[in-house]
């Protein structure tokens, strides 16, 4: 038996980005013990602190015909008929009030001359709604950081993955992960757990996330038995720079740099292919398809976004670059691409996970006592999100999964851990070490899978494609898995999170291939070649694991109900 | 762990083509220092990160850096030290023929090589 570190808490936040941080200040207000985890160091890893400074929240001292019900419709469209409305209702009832929040943790919100919100507008949203907190993302995490320093009873663990989610008799007793610094298991003990580890973008070898976006929390939660919904749903953003390779993958806002700066999408032919009235992503990127699809794509296989084209005056251009994009302005110029003076090559890649977790509105999961929080549920959105949803979404439901998940501490005892769980993981974590039998490394077979997903389940698929990464990815669990070879030392060891995030990704691939092959329409981000037209009835995917295996089922989209804003 | 973009030595004996050399500290608290040096073969805008991430899947599986890129060169999570200056990996150019020094970040403490706790 490998040594082992132990810890008890009452609530366990796995993911410290804006979800997982917002959860542990709302737990420890509602003086909870919490331990906040974190892959890798808080504010330094998780996909909020890439955000853009883009944040919906929809009130109505700027645009007083906009609602909250308005909010609910825009999101039920734009989602493709798969947006819960409970959920969105959540979203519309507290999103103003979290802002009110970020304000107090010292979050600047742009305001215009008249010091009411400045808000811009983003396609599929009836009015103007977007906010900009400075700093987008990053500068809304550095204010959690500081106001989560005000809470003594909140404790952090950084540099761990969580690799198990610890159940017994359907309760959440905790989780084991790996201290990556000291290269040692721990086990947590809690009555609460709250899942704030992200989305799993990173499945794809085209995305725009970062490198831990591998899904680490749906795949613990699917192995624990909870129910996934819609995993088939992976929004591919449109305009992702695929060129020049030190700045591939990096996310260029088309709607803001049309609207704000006159850009022009153009085809190879440099002929504009996008209405005037900007469609939602989704359709953004069968536009784009279309176009490449017909041999118009430029030469390294996307289009063109073009601000040479501008009808605005180049120092115009530059003004608004620096106003509403400030740091990645900045961030490609010293990487030698400015945008001001030539067009660029961008097209889809993998930016956010619609499917995950299905959460009710109390952001409880279907195992008592797990709860989830960002961009790990996956029944908010629907087939699409529309722009500036991720952040409100992250503060929303992460204010209330710590909420919910308090009193769910408050009024249970700590279940006991069932031991030969902890003892089959601790021999699974020892054993990742002593792989000196195989040739295979991690990171290789990581990158091998990224591309069967990208090449056959990416932003357009069909039932060939489908079934043939479903025989690949077999042949990776069967045949690969086992020879994975990772070098013995403990202490940080990077093909050890590889190998780990591997596992992971392995089971989510065979979910998302086989509820895509089960999707048989297109619907939001899921295009069907082979089956261009969508159902009349919206259904959800669902998967649960049971007896060992994947069961997959459909249903309707729930009813709409009263939902009461949390203060 | 991803990433896209890397240099390569490709096996090619011609005297053309320019390499870098990347000298990384390698270091645990309470062992002894050492230093592995890589050659790679050099290609326009690659930066160090890029150069890392390369030297770590294709050479070296040992080497502990911090892999972790945000894409707009704000979130410091791979501040090094590159010949005694304090840098971002994922801004620093490298020029044919450089030979540089790579050391984990100054004033903070060390977890292995390049990683440090924040």
């Amino acid at each position: 038996m490998i040594d082992l570190d132990e810890v008890k808490t009452d609530v366990l936040v796995i993911g410290a980005g804006g979800a997982g941080c917002r959860a542990a200040i709302e737990c420890a207000k509602l003086k909870c013990q919490v331990l906040l985890t974190s892959k890798y160091p808080i504010g330094k890893s998780g996909a909020t602190v890439v955000a853009e400074n883009f944040y919906v929240a929809p009130f109505c001292n700027s645009e007083p015909e906009d609602s909250g019900d308005c909010y609910v419709q825009d999101m039920i469209k734009g989602g493709a008929g798969l947006c819960e409305t409970n959920l969105a209702k959540r979203l519309a009832s507290d999103g103003w009030n979290r802002v009110k929040d970020l304000e107090k943790f010292g979050v600047k919100v742009n305001k215009d001359q008249n010091g009411s919100y400045a808000q811009i507008n983003a396609p599929g949203h009836s009015y103007p709604r977007g906010l900009s907190p400075k700093g987008g993302g990053l500068g809304i995490m550095r204010a959690l950081e500081k106001e989560m320093k005000k809470y003594p009873s909140i404790s952090t663990l950084e540099d761990t993955i969580f690799t198990k989610l610890l159940v017994n008799s359907g309760v959440v007793t905790g989780a084991i992960g790996l201290n990556l610094r000291k290269g040692k298991p721990v086990l947590v003990e809690s009555k609460g757990v709250i899942l704030a580890t992200g989305g799993y973008s990173s499945l794809w070898s085209n995305n725009d996330v970062p490198c831990d976006c591998t899904g680490d929390g749906i795949a613990m939660a699917f192995d624990a038995g909870a129910e996934l919904i819609d995993l088939e749903m992976l929004l591919f953003y449109p305009t992702v720079l695929i060129s020049p390779p030190c700045v591939r993958g990096v996310l260029v806002p088309h709607g803001l740099l049309i609207q704000q700066a006159q850009a022009k999408l153009l085809n190879s032919q440099f002929e504009e292919f996008v209405p005037e009235n900007l469609p939602t992503r989704d359709v953004m990127n069968s536009l784009i398809y279309r176009e490449i699809a017909n041999g118009r794509g430029s030469p390294n296989g996307g289009i063109y976004l073009d601000l040479t084209r501008s009808s605005r005056s180049r120092d115009y251009v530059k003004n608004r670059l620096k106003m509403f994009l400030p740091e990645k302005y900045k961030y490609l110029l010293k990487n030698g691409v400015d945008i001001v003076r030539q067009p660029i090559e961008v097209a889809p890649m993998a930016h956010y996970s619609l499917g995950g977790l299905r959460i009710n509105d109390n952001s409880e999961t279907s195992i008592e006592g797990l709860f989830a929080a960002g961009e790990v549920e996956g029944n908010v959105h629907g087939a699409n999100r529309l722009g500036g949803n991720a952040l409100p979404e992250t503060q929303v439901f992460g204010s209330l999964a710590g909420k919910m998940a308090a009193s769910w501490a408050k009024e249970h005892d700590q279940k006991g851990t069932h031991l030969e769980d902890v003892e089959a993981e601790l021999r699974r974590l020892g054993g990742l070490f002593d792989q000196k039998k195989g040739s295979v490394k991690p990171s290789h077979l990581k990158a091998k899978l990224q591309d069967i997903m990208w090449h056959h389940v990416g932003p357009a698929r069909e039932q060939k494609g489908l079934e043939e990464a479903v025989r690949k990815i077999g042949h990776i669990r069967e045949q690969e898995l086992p020879q994975l070879t990772v070098p013995t030392m403990r202490t940080f060891n990077l093909q050890c999170v590889d190998a780990l995030e591997l596992s992971h990704m392995v089971d989510l691939s065979e979910i998302i291939v086989k509820s895509a092959l089960a999707r048989k329409e297109t619907r939001g981000h899921h295009f069907r070649l082979d089956f261009p037209e969508k159902r009349i009835n919206a259904l959800h995917t669902l998967v649960r694991k049971e007896k060992g295996e994947m069961r997959l089922w459909t249903e309707t989209v729930g009813p709409a109900d009263q939902v009461k804003p949390t203060i | 762990m991803d990433g896209n973009c890397g240099t390569g030595r490709s096996g090619k004996t011609d005297d053309m083509i320019r390499t870098v050399e990347i000298r990384i500290r390698r270091e645990e608290p309470n062992s002894k220092t050492t230093e592995s040096v890589y050659t790679l073969d050099y290609k326009e805008g690659v930066t160090l990160q890029d150069a890392l991430l390369y030297i770590y899947k294709e050479i070296d599986p040992t080497i502990a850096f911090r892999p972790f890129k945000c894409n707009k060169g704000v979130c410091m999570s791979c501040l090094v030290t590159v010949n005694g200056k304090r840098q971002q990996a994922c801004t620093t150019f490298l020029a044919p023929n450089d030979k540089i020094l790579v050391e984990p970040d100054v004033g903070q403490a060390l977890v292995r090589d390049l990683v440090t706790i924040p």
